[in-house]
């Protein structure tokens, strides 16, 4: 019983982590270093 | 009742109880309210019901300093004022316009919002406009506040000639320009007017308010104190200083998540800006910002640019795009300008309009707070883009310059024309009281964006309307 609760609440942890993986490999990352070019402001992991 | 005074000289009423001078927005709002108390009102418009090339001769004039388009362009002298040809666009101003702004010590109004609130469903009624939806905080860790505003298609001299033309109150006359006060030192005992023609004539009334424009009050209220020996306006106060506009740029281009809205008459665009806080914590001037949504070929050409030079950024836009998610959107500026002595209207030395009275000559220059005012909320709003991945901004080279704006067309200008004739709780500070009444004279009223000490970020007619308002319940209880 226990460990049929400990595999469902394991698969719940392992989709919301994949579901929030999946969102930030699609987004820019969240970096500091802020330039400018060719008129674009950017940051670092633009690029 | 309409009277042209070229056509019947003779036809011009010689007392009223109030005398307003001026048909744009701030004087007919304020006649119509007066009417709407059963008042009698001479309302004196210098030019014809429509444009006539003579009248706008008589508002050339010139700029020293930054750029600004001929002053002949930037208003209309016709009845109805520069409502003949405005954007409509119409929202209160904050809170935070009204209050003292660290650093800013000549931003300061002698009223608060609160003195205005009671007057904004008599303004709105006069604009035919309804109250837009509430303000949404779109993100509160950087302070973005999306606004909404309303739309008024009211042009004053269209909308209310019928009912000018059958008041048993107002009387109208256009062609009546202006081009006398003659005072006791305490009151206004007559205004003189004169016609195209050259034909004068004298008018009395118990009160007169000029209400000729965020330029005319002041060119004129100089000129007639000049004339006066000085006897009009008190020596301390600052007339003709503190002029302003509302300095708008488009600064680059967005390519942004954010649903930028349809709206009625106008391109779809998303109006933003920040909470007080922001303004506080950055310590700088109220400010806004405009996305105005670009075609969908434009936007593409944005993202093939974007990936281009940014790949990976590029690539993330670019899969939005697929699903309809992403807008290409001019990004336009526009913030109050820094209040400054310097900054002002004064008669031209050498020209003279076909009355003999000197030309304008504004003095306008933006300051360095302006420009820091710029470059901070570009910068705050870049980083609330870029921390909650909203998107990226593409901006013109001279936007991150230490100076140099651009100069042709529009830019910079919102022809909005504001000071000159400012509030003030004392005559050192200010023109006007808080009651719109010239310091140390009984009877005479300025009305109109003239009497703003700061600009705020919002366009002024509607904060115009509700101040005549005030004005008229003043007056009504004088």
């Amino acid at each position: 019983m226990y460990s049929r609760r400990a595999f469902l609440i394991g698969l719940f942890l392992f989709s919301q982590l994949a579901l929030v993986s999946k969102t930030y490999a699609k987004a820019p990352a969240r970096k500091n270093r802020k330039f400018l070019k060719q008129g674009w402001l950017l940051q670092e992991g633009d690029v | 009742m309409l009277i042209d005074f070229n056509a019947s000289p003779a036809s011009l009423p010689k007392n009223a109880e109030f005398c307003i001078v001026g048909s744009g927005p701030a004087g007919m709002s304020l006649a119509l309210e007066l009417e709407n108390h059963n008042r009698s009102v001479l309302l004196l418009e210098g030019g014809g019901l429509e444009w006539t090339p003579e009248s706008y001769e008589l508002y050339r004039g010139d700029v020293v300093g930054d750029y600004y388009v001929g002053l002949e362009y930037a208003r209309a002298r016709q009845f109805g004022g520069t409502s003949g040809h405005w954007g409509g666009w119409s929202y209160q101003l904050t809170e935070l316009a009204f209050k003292e702004k660290p650093g800013f010590s000549d931003a300061q109004w002698p009223i608060e919002k609160k003195d205005l609130d009671p007057f904004l469903e008599k303004a709105r009624a006069v604009l035919d406009i309804k109250a837009p939806p509430d303000d949404v905080v779109l993100d509160r860790e950087f302070g973005i506040k999306e606004f909404r505003i309303a739309y008024s298609r009211v042009k004053f001299g269209q909308r209310y000639r019928e009912r000018l033309t059958s008041s048993q109150h107002i009387t109208c006359v256009t062609g009546a320009m202006l081009t006398g006060l003659k005072t006791n030192g305490r009151d206004i005992v007559a205004a003189t007017v004169t016609n195209f023609s050259g034909k004068s004539a004298n008018v009395t009334a118990k009160y007169f308010i000029l209400a000729m424009g965020g330029i005319e009050n002041s060119r004129m209220l100089l000129w007639f104190n000049q004339q006066a020996n000085g006897q009009l306006v008190d020596s301390r106060a600052p007339l003709g200083r503190y002029w302003m506009e509302h300095p708008a740029y488009q600064v680059g281009y967005a390519l942004v998540d954010l649903k930028i809205p349809k709206t009625e008459y106008f391109r779809p665009h998303l109006l933003l800006t920040f909470t007080e806080d922001v303004f506080k914590k950055l310590g700088i001037l109220e400010c806004s910002f405009a996305l105005e949504g670009i075609s969908s070929t434009g936007t593409k050409g944005l993202l093939k640019d974007l990936v281009c030079v940014a790949p990976r950024v590029g690539e993330w836009a670019a899969s939005l795009a697929g699903k309809n998610i992403v807008c290409g959107a001019r990004f336009i500026v526009g913030w109050e300008q820094e209040p400054l002595w310097s900054n002002h209207v004064k008669l031209s030395e050498a020209k003279r309009d076909r009355f003999g009275i000197p030309t304008a000559e504004v003095h306008w220059k933006k300051s360095d707070r302006d420009r820091a005012t710029l470059q901070k909320a570009v910068t705050h709003f870049n980083e609330f883009l870029m921390a909650k991945n909203h998107g990226r901004l593409k901006l013109a080279d001279w936007v991150f310059a230490k100076d140099g704006y651009p100069s042709s067309g529009n830019d910079g200008v919102s022809y909005h024309h504001i000071g000159g004739t400012r509030m003030a709780h004392s005559v050192e500070k200010g023109v006007v009281d808080k009651n719109c009444r010239v310091f140390g004279k009984e009877n005479l009223y300025i009305a109109g964006s003239s009497v703003f000490p700061s600009g705020g970020e919002a366009n002024p007619t509607l904060s115009i309307v509700q101040l005549s308002m005030r004005l008229a319940d003043h007056l009504l209880k004088a």
